[in-house]
């Protein structure tokens, strides 16, 4: 959308705003500054982001929320700090964390940047005049960050492919699948047995996107799939050796080569991103375990390379191939009807689909072995 | 004499339960006294509170973040925007 106006950004609905339950609150209570006619005096120790301190502002009144919340990946952006971590080595955290101040940590989300405005990384500016939104409005804040791979492909925004049925046929938003609970960082509404906010602020935090519970997860709905009721026969063959989306996806957005640095010209940090392009891909899951234990996935290759953080130092990346760069991918496009479905050799004997070595970068190949596909599934003879 | 004295007395004994025995039970039965005191022991109700008109105090913020136009006069000159040297997607 059109970037707000300044003045836009901060015009409060005075009809409504002020018969909200948040309109009750004096807004020094929240923003600080004074009271004062004159804005410089009014703006003396203001504070423009209340829960940039959730637990000093939001909690005040929904500590239940706030509690869990500073654990979850809007909030700590651990998912970067895993995958880090593991490619670089301790010596070389110090100048990382420069480089993720720069380049990464703008990311950061917190209660106001979807209940209330824009996300700060898009500009911000007031949602709906100060109401605050229960359910966000999702063009403007879940795909206004998550635009260029999921918002794209969920929006069907690239030229020639549907987007996803959920929304095209049932106009569901994120919130559909995604709830509250997973979003302030209690996947899979764990309060709902660990009802005390201690209790649920205890359990591990998440440090990345597929950590512990699977959830959403798609036979909360679709149920019958999973229990063989649904008569499709592919289904009951399948089982649970590929994921949903092997099937029902289609291609999606990969990236290459993301490589960061600070302007000369103007001394602000920028990314340039090498390639981006669409792929469908099946690679072996390199995330098996009880939760996901599909041998096969759609995989999609992300912008990381060994030399993405030079312009900080060299080699900073040492164990570049300790994670795979065609990742476990969940692409928000699906259909009922793909080409994968259309018979049982769309997939069999068709090595187009499949991640193997040939179609790895030469570099990466140490990486991707967890994912690379060495035996093609044969074809089936079809009567 | 004694001998007719307690007859005398005896009959009228039995005119007495006869009349209580007769006596009609079926109607209502009578309220209890209230006695002047209990009554008064009981609280008058009180007048309902009215609201109480309290004068808002002016709230500059509000004031001022409700009207477009003097968020429009008082707005800081914007500066210029640097175009984003990032290329790609993000």
């Amino acid at each position: 959308m059109a970037p707000l106006e300044p003045w836009e950004k901060v015009l409060v609905n005075g009809d409504k705003f002020p018969q909200s339950v948040h309109g009750q609150i004096a807004c020094v209570d929240c923003h600080s500054g004074s009271q004062s006619p004159d804005k410089d005096t009014a703006h003396i120790g203001l504070i423009a982001r209340p829960s940039v301190d959730p637990a000093a502002s939001c909690g005040k009144c929904h500590p239940d929320v706030t509690a869990v919340f500073s654990d979850s990946l809007h909030a700590t952006q651990q998912g970067y700090w895993t995958v880090l971590e593991t490619r670089s080595a301790p010596e070389n955290h110090a100048v990382l964390e420069t480089m993720f101040g720069n380049h990464c940590a703008s990311c950061h989300t917190d209660c106001g940047d979807c209940h209330v405005s824009q996300p700060a990384s898009v500009g911000g500016g007031l949602l709906n005049g100060h109401l605050f939104e229960e359910t966000p409005p999702m063009t403007r804040t879940c795909t206004a960050c998550h635009g260029s791979r999921v918002g794209s492909e969920y929006l069907g925004k690239h030229e020639g492919l549907p987007g996803d049925v959920h929304f095209r046929e049932g106009r569901m938003n994120c919130m559909d699948c995604h709830t509250g609970h997973e979003l302030h960082g209690q996947p899979a509404n764990c309060d709902a047995c660990h009802t005390d906010s201690e209790t649920a602020a205890a359990l591990p935090s998440p440090d990345h996107r597929y950590a512990g519970v699977q959830f959403p997860r798609c036979e909360t709905c679709h149920a019958a799939t999973t229990t063989g009721q649904d008569g499709v026969e592919q289904h009951q063959v399948h089982g649970a050796d590929l994921s949903c989306q092997v099937c029902h996806s289609i291609t999606y957005t990969s990236c290459d080569g993301c490589h960061v640095a600070i302007s000369e010209k103007s001394g602000n940090p920028f990314f340039e991103t090498q390639a981006t392009y669409l792929t469908f891909l099946i690679g072996r899951n390199p995330l098996k375990n009880y939760q996901r234990p599909y041998d096969f996935v759609p995989v999609r290759h992300v912008p990381i390379a060994s030399t993405s953080y030079q312009f900080y130092g060299e080699n900073l990346l040492p164990n570049f191939d300790a994670l795979p760069t065609w990742v476990y991918a969940t692409p928000h496009n699906i259909q009922l009807k793909t080409p994968q479905t259309e018979t049982c050799n769309a997939c069999h004997g068709n090595a187009a689909l499949f991640l193997s070595a040939d179609k790895v970068a030469p570099t990466e190949l140490e990486a991707n072995r967890s994912v690379i596909i060495e035996t093609i599934p044969e074809p089936i003879p079809e009567p | 004499m004694t001998k007719g004295k307690t007859l005398f007395l005896s009959s009228l004994l039995l005119l007495l339960l006869t009349s209580c025995a007769n006596a009609d039970i079926s109607g209502p039965i009578s309220q209890p006294v209230v006695f002047a005191a209990e009554v008064e022991m009981t609280p008058a109700p009180k007048p309902l509170p009215t609201e109480t008109l309290v004068e808002a105090e002016p709230d500059d913020c509000r004031a001022c973040h409700t009207d477009k136009q003097q968020l429009i006069d008082t707005a800081k000159p914007e500066e210029p925007t640097t175009e984003s040297e990032s290329k790609g997607v993000g």
